[in-house]
């Protein structure tokens, strides 16, 4: 009797330090992981939301963190896929065939979400708004990889890790997705792109 | 290298991503090609932009919702290890009784720790004022619960969805 209340005390206090150490983790990435949701999405509602599902991902498989990653690393990949998936379902509603052609080879990221734009919910007007719009323009595992770089900081194989893909595929998808984005920008708001460009004459620049 | 070659690169080169022999021709192809050279500054310019994208807040409440969503589900560790049998329910049991069998179970239980997780835990639940799930393997009585102040807190399977849930009794505050 003793020995199995002591038994069962252990496991609890094991169960309870994941369960603390989860809360922990969750409170200090909860923020970020909102912003970076946010850009993925374009909408605080759908933001909220993806970072939620994400959080219920990562807590279902928290077993499986390998904590010589960063959390956010770990978080930040099971957020990239639930916003695909979320996609993808939205997608299913709409079309009965997926286009799924590629040229890198990653046939599940390749999913375009230009419907996104269309059934966006009303945002506040932001200094923002042009490269948010530009942003929902391009396919969502470009968005992701640009995001990881431009937005996280994130070298790329930082970034191949976070998506679990090679360097040269998210070299490419970088490629891609900042050269789409550009042309977006220079289509809807060359202003944004151009008004920038004219303090950078400067050759020697990087 | 001709302009195709450097703007298939020029990404690469922005992020600083190439070796010292491409980013040298590069920076030698921008210096004597304006049109290369004004892509270039394009696309610095879009990942100044991204990089610039002011921060926002999520909800006040965000937070407490996203706890609540978590700590709701069931952890994997006890979906293929334990199956929680109902030991009892609140709904018909009077508190006066219930208080009574919890009694007689402390007495044959260490006393718990008011600084333990477990009543760490548990304080974070009832500022929810909600049930939330706990992740205590307790194969032995299926059962652990925590006495404080007035609120009686037990460890049982939801009696609907057969999740483990923490659960308390309010008594006369509800
Ligand atoms: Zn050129």
């Amino acid at each position: 009797m003793f020995f199995s209340a002591a038994k069962e005390r252990l496991e609890t206090d094991t169960a309870q330090n994941r369960t603390a150490r989860f809360e922990r983790l969750l409170r200090e990435t909860q923020k970020p992981a909102f912003n970076f949701a946010l850009r993925l999405t374009g909408n605080r509602t759908e933001a909220e939301d993806l970072v939620q599902e994400a959080f219920v991902r990562a807590y279902r498989f928290f077993d499986k963190y390998d904590d010589s990653l960063p959390f956010t690393n770990w978080l930040y990949r099971i957020l990239a896929n639930t916003h695909i998936d979320l996609v993808r379902r939205k997608r299913r509603l709409k079309t009965t065939s997926l286009d799924t052609s590629n040229q890198d080879g990653a046939s599940s990221w390749e999913i375009a979400d230009e419907d996104a734009a269309a059934d966006r919910s009303i945002m506040e007007q932001t200094l923002d708004e042009p490269v948010q719009n530009a942003l929902r323009s391009i396919r969502p595992e470009f968005r992701t990889a640009v995001l990881l770089a431009d937005l996280e900081g994130m070298a790329y194989e930082e970034v191949a890790d976070v998506m679990k893909t090679s360097v040269g595929t998210v070299r490419s998808r970088i490629h891609r997705g900042r050269k789409q984005l550009r042309e977006h920008l220079l289509r809807h708001s060359p202003e944004s792109v151009r008004q920038m460009s004219a303090n950078k004459g400067d050759r020697n620049e990087l | 290298m001709n302009c195709k070659q450097v703007q298939n690169l020029l990404n690469a080169y922005v992020d600083r991503e190439l070796g010292c022999e491409e980013g040298y021709a590069i920076r030698t192809h921008l210096h004597d090609c304006s049109a290369c050279h004004e892509e270039f500054v394009e696309l610095v310019t879009v990942k100044q932009l991204l990089g610039g994208m002011v921060a926002e807040d999520p909800s006040k409440d965000f937070e407490a919702r996203l706890m609540r969503a978590v700590f709701q589900e069931e952890p994997a560790t006890q979906k293929s290890g334990f199956r929680w049998r109902p030991i009892f329910t609140f709904s018909g049991v009077g508190l006066a009784s219930m208080a009574a069998t919890l009694a007689v179970l402390v007495l044959s239980r260490p006393a718990a720790d008011p600084n333990s997780n477990v009543a760490r835990r548990l304080n974070f639940d009832s500022e929810f004022g909600r049930p939330a799930v706990s992740t205590s393997p307790d194969n032995v009585q299926n059962i652990a619960f925590e006495i404080q102040r007035d609120q009686i807190y037990a460890v049982g399977p939801d009696a609907a969805s057969g999740v483990t849930v923490v659960s308390a009794s309010h008594g006369p505050r509800q």
